[in-house]
């Protein structure tokens, strides 16, 4: 695309030529919300990936002379009800919520294009069949369902994982089995969420296809290719760019929903929703316990939430809110 | 519009059967062997443990026993919890915590659920009327004063209110209405819906929606300001309050009324963190209790009828959509 930018500048000396992509960025860059947002989506990821360095203790060790303090120089943010550092578990439960997030949001996208690109393009009963399936997810209470497929393959999957390791004497980790929770919540989460994606990329192509630059394109006797690669692969990546961002957001609440309710994120594993419904019953003697990683996962939350709006704002002008 | 109306519910039915059949096989692979459930330390008795399974129909193929079901759902037979086969499963499907009484009194699930979704409907309507009057009057305000610092900050709190989960709102909020200004001292249980207990958790879950709810009415008063019947009105001499009132707000309320239905069915289905946080011995909080303890039957019975909520909801919002905006057609 730059390549042919250039020749044609040399060509003919076009004005500076300006792209939807320097556009949108300059808009968002405008907007505080957004570079709130960019800020925590950042913060998030380097925490979770160099979480564990940050903290001198392990978000497991317990230390039972020490349970519920408030914070000290040896646990800036206090520690919980079993002696942990509120901190390090905290950082942990960054982790946590950052993969549930990626992966999920990586299915969800996946499974999303596929099959709405394969409803709007093969039509007949293959769209069919695609939108029957997303009415149906979209039937169900959402956070229930998840909650039921996590329940029920739990215990699947724990059985799985145990008779492979008496066959194969393969294992991830004798003690600590938090892993298995995660493979459960990715797969939960996305069959839950596919179908926004799916139905998104679906109207798109629809819509798309109708317009009239597409059909001149058509005319000009541009293959099937051409037409997906250069103008409704380009056309749709806005709205699903702001999907995936919202996406990513609702995951990761999700996750935490789930670990409140108690079926996402087990014990010793270190999620902020775990932490929440886990400190619950200490709200009146040590507030801090639950303030703490519900403002963190509020402030988590939100910034993707104003870096979605401010990303649609910014790539999709054409329906910007006055 | 009949024809179509008839199209749309015939249309439901596969759609609540396919609905089940997930619920049902989801209940039948759970990790929970209800015969066990039932007979507690006498499982392992070979004979009995045969017999009960014969009792409760376990012993069955799965089809007959997905289509028995199916059956009796339809006929309005829910079936039974387990806590009503009396054994260890008793014990835990009963509901804790004060005010959870409820639950003892009746195991025929249908009953069971109905009567939590009274608790449920009671504090949904609560927070349905903050919404209908805070969350319009902010909508207004911002409408009005469009593009100010009012504006701003009226819809950045609002995406605030709406982004940040109950569970996190909820203790907030008992943390500073109960620890730091002690407004109110008893919290958490159900007395009815007049006592002080409903009103935080009503506020909790209104924050929710809050944001669709000024979103709207913000950019549906904003949409008219400019009207020509709005200059009209201004210029017969009308104080602006009344203008509001009377013209804008009715233009702007269509789409914020088609979109309650979807709020009311998001408040129904949606309360169960409020219900968990408050110890409401509301339909979520059954939900999350029979998942628990492995009462598979309740819990199944409150996702079908949740989804039956979501279904009829999403429908009549559509048919109340073309039947308030004469441009909407159905061919």
């Amino acid at each position: 695309m730059t390549a042919e930018a250039n020749t044609q500048h040399e060509l003919f000396a076009m004005p500076e030529q300006r792209s939807l992509w320097q556009d949108a960025l300059e808009q968002l860059m405008r907007n505080r919300l957004a570079i709130f947002g960019v800020f925590v989506a950042l913060l998030l990821v380097f925490v979770s990936i160099f979480g564990p360095w940050l903290s001198p203790y392990d978000y497991t060790q317990q230390n039972l002379f020490r349970i519920n303090e408030g914070p000290s120089l040896d646990h800036w943010l206090g520690t919980d009800g079993l002696g942990r550092d509120m901190l390090t578990r905290i950082l942990h439960g960054a982790r946590t919520a950052f993969l549930v997030g990626l992966i999920v949001t990586i299915g969800t996208t996946v499974l999303g294009v596929v099959l709405g690109a394969a409803g709007a393009f093969l039509g007949g009963w293959v769209d069919a069949t695609v939108m029957r399936m997303a009415d149906i997810t979209m039937a169900f209470p959402d956070i229930l369902l998840a909650a039921f497929i996590s329940v029920v393959f739990r215990e699947k999957v724990l059985e799985l994982q145990l008779q492979i390791q008496e066959q194969y004497g393969w294992t991830l980790s004798e003690s600590n089995r938090v892993y298995l929770d995660y493979l459960v919540i990715f797969g939960a989460l996305t069959l839950v969420q596919w179908y926004g994606k799916a139905r998104l990329v679906r109207g798109q192509i629809l819509s798309l296809r109708e317009k009239e630059f597409i059909e001149a394109e058509r005319a000009l006797g541009a293959s099937n290719w051409t037409i997906i690669l250069n103008h409704l692969v380009p056309n749709s990546l806005g709205p699903l760019i702001v999907s995936i961002t919202v996406g990513f957001g609702g995951a990761m609440l999700s996750e935490a929903s789930l670990s409140f309710l108690g079926v996402g994120i087990q014990p010793p594993g270190a999620s902020w929703g775990e932490m929440i419904s886990d400190s619950l019953g200490q709200w009146r003697f040590n507030p801090h316990l639950v303030l703490m990683p519900g403002i963190v996962l509020a402030i988590v939350v939100l910034g993707f939430n104003f870096l979605g709006d401010g990303l649609n704002d910014a790539l999709n002008p054409e329906q910007r809110r006055r | 519009m009949f024809l179509y109306t008839v199209r749309r519910l015939a249309a439901l039915v596969p759609i609540m059967v396919v609905v089940m059949l997930i619920t049902f096989t989801l209940g039948y692979y759970g990790p929970i062997d209800p015969v066990r459930a039932v007979l507690g330390e006498e499982w392992e008795d070979e004979a009995r443990y045969a017999e009960v399974k014969k009792a409760l129909g376990l012993d069955r193929p799965f089809v007959i026993q997905f289509l028995d079901y199916m059956g009796a759902m339809f006929g309005g037979n829910w079936g039974q919890s387990l806590s009503s086969f009396g054994g260890v499963a008793s014990d835990r499907a009963v509901g804790e915590g004060r005010g959870a009484g409820f639950s003892g009194t009746s195991t025929g699930v249908r009953e069971m659920v109905v009567g939590r979704l009274g608790i449920t409907a009671q504090l949904s309507f609560w927070a349905l009327v903050f919404l209908a009057t805070f969350a319009i009057l902010l909508g207004v305000l911002a409408a009005v004063k469009q593009n100010t610092a009012i504006d701003y900050t009226i819809v950045t709190s609002s995406i605030i209110a709406s982004s940040i989960p109950a569970y996190v709102i909820g203790p907030v909020l008992l943390i500073v209405f109960v620890l730091k200004i002690p407004v109110f001292k008893t919290v958490g249980g159900w007395d009815g819906m007049f006592s002080r207990q409903a009103i935080l958790p009503a506020i909790v879950l209104a924050f929710g929606p809050m944001l669709v709810i000024v979103r709207q009415t913000r950019a549906g008063i904003v949409e008219v300001l400019g009207k020509d019947f709005v200059r009209t009105a201004r210029a017969k001499g009308m104080p602006e309050r009344l203008v509001v009132a009377r013209h804008m707000l009715r233009t702007a309320m269509i789409p914020v009324l088609t979109s309650m239905g979807l709020i009311t069915s998001g408040l129904l289905t949606g309360s169960l963190f409020v219900e968990q946080i408050f110890n409401i011995p509301g339909i979520g909080k059954l939900a999350i209790q029979t998942l628990l303890s492995g009462d598979h039957a309740v819990f199944m019975g409150v996702v079908l009828f949740q989804s039956l909520i979501i279904v009829t909801v999403n429908l009549l919002t559509d048919l109340l959509y073309g039947g308030l905006d004469p441009r909407v057609t159905y061919n």
